[in-house]
């Protein structure tokens, strides 16, 4: 008599035959997952090569190193890379399950999980009857899913998203943009021969665009200064010109610094002027801290016109004129004057700075009145202390009933004395309704004469019961009712003109 | 596999035997309860599965198709101790629990004796059970749940099979304090009682138009019904029923990432873990009655309706369109795949 076949062979035979049945479905799987990445991965390099393109555009060293085509090859394959390359990590992560191998046949021919519920028992070594039971019943189910054709896979129908669609738009839209800046670029390195960035003397060359400002680079070239044009081109240099640009400004600062020592050597209001202009220039524009808007680039209103015409050649002369704060201080430095001249113009400078800082004051407090009135009345609060703090007359004139800032606070009162717990000024209650007033009268009982009714004439009921009560309706009852109540109340619709053709 | 199954069924034969008994009580059990009952098979199933479990029912219908006449055939063919509570808002607990009572002693002297209510039984009908009060509804819950009874100082254990088959009209709203879940929690199964078809109704008139009645015979009784139980216990029950059983059951639940749109939309609370538990459980019993060993994908589906039904609570967006659990429940059968299973 033959031995009874094993159970797990013919279970391993199954899944082998379902595992190639199930590759390509998982194949399928992987790549369905693998799929939103696809159009998130096309925007790399359209986001490498735009700001790349752009940066080339506005003067940057291009570094991008393919062309057009190949660039367009990369976008359209770096995505697809990704995909692929998600698709066999999925795969390699996940392996066919030997329980999924086993129940494409339960579930295709209908087995009840017998395959399933067998494979399971005999690799957890249950004992017992019923499962003993239960795997010699799927001996059955296990020789017919042998016999059976293996069940073809048809997965279903990929699904696609289009909520990530719009990610493949932008990318083609950057895509063409970046092509197209660097087209453009390409074309323009190709018209305009750049000069080298080493010679400091073709970097000094006025733009043609620029022509209002050829007189003043001219005299600043004779101050041996920096032009405006320069100072332009300098910005769009390359790191190592700028380094160059940097060591030929660096004799501009000792000059100025020469001039402040020239002036520190003529005396003592000038050597002062000196030294704030030395400051001035030597912080590249920021300004001192006392009353330093005054001579700067605020316009001024009503100064005399002699004075302008004495600034006039103080201005024209100054040392100091690459200081980007273009201070009074720098004006006052001008180490090309006679003393005189120079001191009288520094008498002239400091009355125009009092005037110019009593007149912003004055616009300050005009500007502020609109927003705040009276704000030369609020003075520092004062102290609340019973104490005699005030110690001059002019203290005491500014005690005007409130504290200094700063500190706590003192109380009076029994204010001071009461919990610090919030408490409504008014109790809400509700209306007295006023006095009740109840009168009894005495009245005497009367009789009522009914007469005598027999129950068996009454007789059944002839007329409407009248209104009963309804049960409750549920909400569904109730738009069904009004559904039809409003289809009820709807007006006829009117009958077609005749008329009308 | 359990010591438990082990001590039931040895060895395979002695599983099939054990099977093919269990097959045979419940058949012959069917049988005598379709002499007085006609049609409504689901209903009878249901209910035997119940007992054999050891859960309880709740039978819902309008009045008039047999859902206490059922109870009671299944009391007469069971030899159990029985009893009818009919359920009004003015009973107290201590009318279905028991109370004390002042009886009259033999010397003439008095003494306080505790009467035990019909709430001790093995097979009680509560018949329509959402007529009594919360107060009221609420002292079933120990029973239910603990099978014990609890009176002042004294806990009376009750006898097993202990299963209570309740009644529920929907229709007749007024007047009735609806369920609370924790009550419905602990009812294994919800059948619904439908309208016999055409010829059942023949077969109806037959019956109780007639001068024969039909008689009753017992099929079996509690010893046995507990031995069955036992048997039902030792089923295998694999990893992929086990699996399917969880999902189905989470996928009820709106907060939970299983469940599908109609359950989001439609349900404000879904099945707990008694609901798992139970579809394993009437699982067991279907996979038995078909003449297999182990619980299936299959058996599980097929008792989720019955087992989930009222255990999910719809939200007025779902009572406003009209849905009932059943459809949520079919929605759910629908999205939640089988386990392994390929797309």
């Amino acid at each position: 008599m033959a031995e009874p076949p094993d159970p797990r062979a013919q279970l391993d035979v199954l899944v082998v035959r379902a595992t190639r049945q199930l590759r390509g479905w998982a194949w399928r799987r992987a790549l369905e997952e693998a799929a939103p990445i696809l159009f998130p991965g096309a925007l790399v390099v359209p986001a490498v090569m735009l700001p790349a393109a752009v940066a080339h555009a506005l003067g940057a060293p291009a570094w991008w190193p393919f062309g057009a085509l190949p660039s367009i090859a990369l976008a359209l394959s770096a995505p697809l890379l990704a995909v692929a390359t998600r698709a066999l990590w999925l795969i390699s992560e996940r392996r066919t399950e030997r329980a999924r191998c086993l129940a494409l046949y339960d579930y295709r021919l209908r087995l009840r999980d017998r395959l399933q519920t067998a494979d399971e028992l005999l690799r957890r070594g249950a004992t017992g009857g019923f499962a003993r039971a239960a795997i010699e019943d799927a001996a059955a189910a296990i020789a017919q899913a042998l016999t059976a054709p293996p069940p073809a896979v048809t997965p279903a129908p990929p699904k696609w998203s289009m909520t990530r669609w719009p990610l493949g738009a932008i990318a083609a839209a950057a895509m063409l943009a970046a092509l197209f800046i660097n087209g453009r670029a390409l074309a323009l390195a190709g018209n305009t021969a750049k000069p080298p960035v080493a010679a400091p003397a073709a970097t000094a060359t006025t733009p043609p665009e620029e022509p209002t400002r050829r007189g003043t680079d001219q005299h600043r070239d004779e101050l041996d200064l920096p032009s405006a044009a320069s100072l332009a081109a300098a910005t769009r240099l390359a790191p190592s010109a700028r380094r160059v640009e940097r060591s030929q400004a660096a004799p501009a600062g000792s000059r100025a610094s020469g001039s402040q020592a020239d002036a520190d050597a003529r005396g003592g209001n000038d050597s002062q002027a000196g030294a704030a202009a030395g400051g001035a220039a030597g912080a590249s524009g920021t300004e001192p801290p006392d009353k330093p808007k005054v001579a700067g680039d605020k316009p001024r209103r009503t100064r005399a016109p002699q004075r302008e015409a004495v600034r006039q050649p103080v201005d024209a002369t100054s040392g100091v004129a690459a200081g980007k704060g273009g201070s009074s201080g720098s004006q006052v430095a001008a180490s090309h004057h006679p003393a005189a001249a120079n001191r009288a113009d520094a008498d002239d400078v400091d009355n125009d700075v009092k005037d110019l800082a009593e007149e912003e004051e004055d616009e300050a407090q005009q500007a502020a009145s609109s927003h705040r009135p009276m704000l030369n009345n609020r003075k520092a609060p004062v102290d609340r202390s019973l104490m005699p703090a005030a110690t001059s007359d002019r203290e005491r004139d500014e005690l005007n009933g409130r504290g200094r800032p700063g500190g706590l606070k003192k109380t009076r009162g029994v204010a001071a004395m009461l919990l610090g717990v919030p408490a409504p000024d008014h109790l809400r209650g509700n209306a007295n309704p006023g006095r009740m007033k109840v009168r009894r009268e005495r009245s005497e009982p009367e009789a009522k004469h009914v007469g005598l009714a027999n129950a068996a004439a009454r007789g059944a009921r002839q007329t409407p019961f009248g209104a009963i009560a309804h049960p409750r309706l549920r909400p569904w009852m109730q738009d069904m009712v009004r559904d039809y109540f409003l289809a009820r109340n709807q007006p006829p619709s009117p009958p077609p003109d005749e008329n009308q053709p | 596999m359990t010591e438990h199954a082990v001590a039931i069924a040895p060895t395979a034969d002695e599983a099939r035997a054990s099977a093919a008994e269990f097959k045979a009580v419940c058949q012959r059990l069917k049988a005598e309860v379709g002499k007085m009952m006609v049609g409504q098979e689901h209903v009878v199933d249901g209910a035997v599965t119940a007992l054999m479990v050891g859960g309880h029912v709740l039978l819902e219908g309008v009045p008039g198709l047999g859902k206490t006449l059922l109870v009671r055939c299944l009391s007469d063919a069971l030899r159990l101790r029985f009893s009818r509570i009919q359920f009004t808002p003015d009973m107290m607990p201590a009318d279905i629990q028991g109370t004390m009572v002042l009886t009259e002693t033999a010397g003439g002297g008095h003494d306080l004796t505790f009467q035990e209510g019909p709430l001790v039984a093995n097979l009680v009908l509560a018949d329509e059970i959402n007529r009594a009060t919360p107060k009221t509804q609420s002292a079933l819950l120990e029973a239910m749940q603990e099978r014990q009874i609890t009176v002042g100082r004294r806990t009376i254990a009750l006898a097993e099979p202990y299963c209570v088959m309740a009644t529920q009209n929907p229709m007749e709203q007024e007047g009735t304090y609806p369920l609370p879940e924790a009550q419905l929690d602990r009812f294994l199964l919800k059948l619904l009682v439908g309208y016999p078809e055409e010829r059942e109704y023949h077969a109806i008139l037959d019956r109780t138009t007639g001068a024969e009645t039909a008689r009753i015979e017992p099929v079996t009784d509690g010893e046995e019904i507990v031995r069955l139980r036992q048997i039902v216990r030792a089923v295998a029950e694999p990893e992929v029923a086990r699996a399917y059983a969880v999902r189905l059951v989470m996928a009820t639940q709106p907060t939970s990432e299983r469940a599908p749109a109609a359950v989001a939309e439609n349900v404000s609370l879904g099945a707990s873990p008694r609901g798992a538990q139970s579809l394993i459980l009437a699982g067991k019993v279907r996979a038995l009655q078909a003449d297999r060993f182990a619980v299936s994908t299959d058996d599980i589906a097929a008792m989720a309706p019955p087992v989930l039904r009222h255990r999910v609570l719809l939200n007025f967006r779902a009572q406003a369109g009209n849905v009932t659990t059943d459809d949520v429940i079919a929605e759910v059968l629908k999205a939640v795949k089988r386990p392994h299973a390929v797309d």
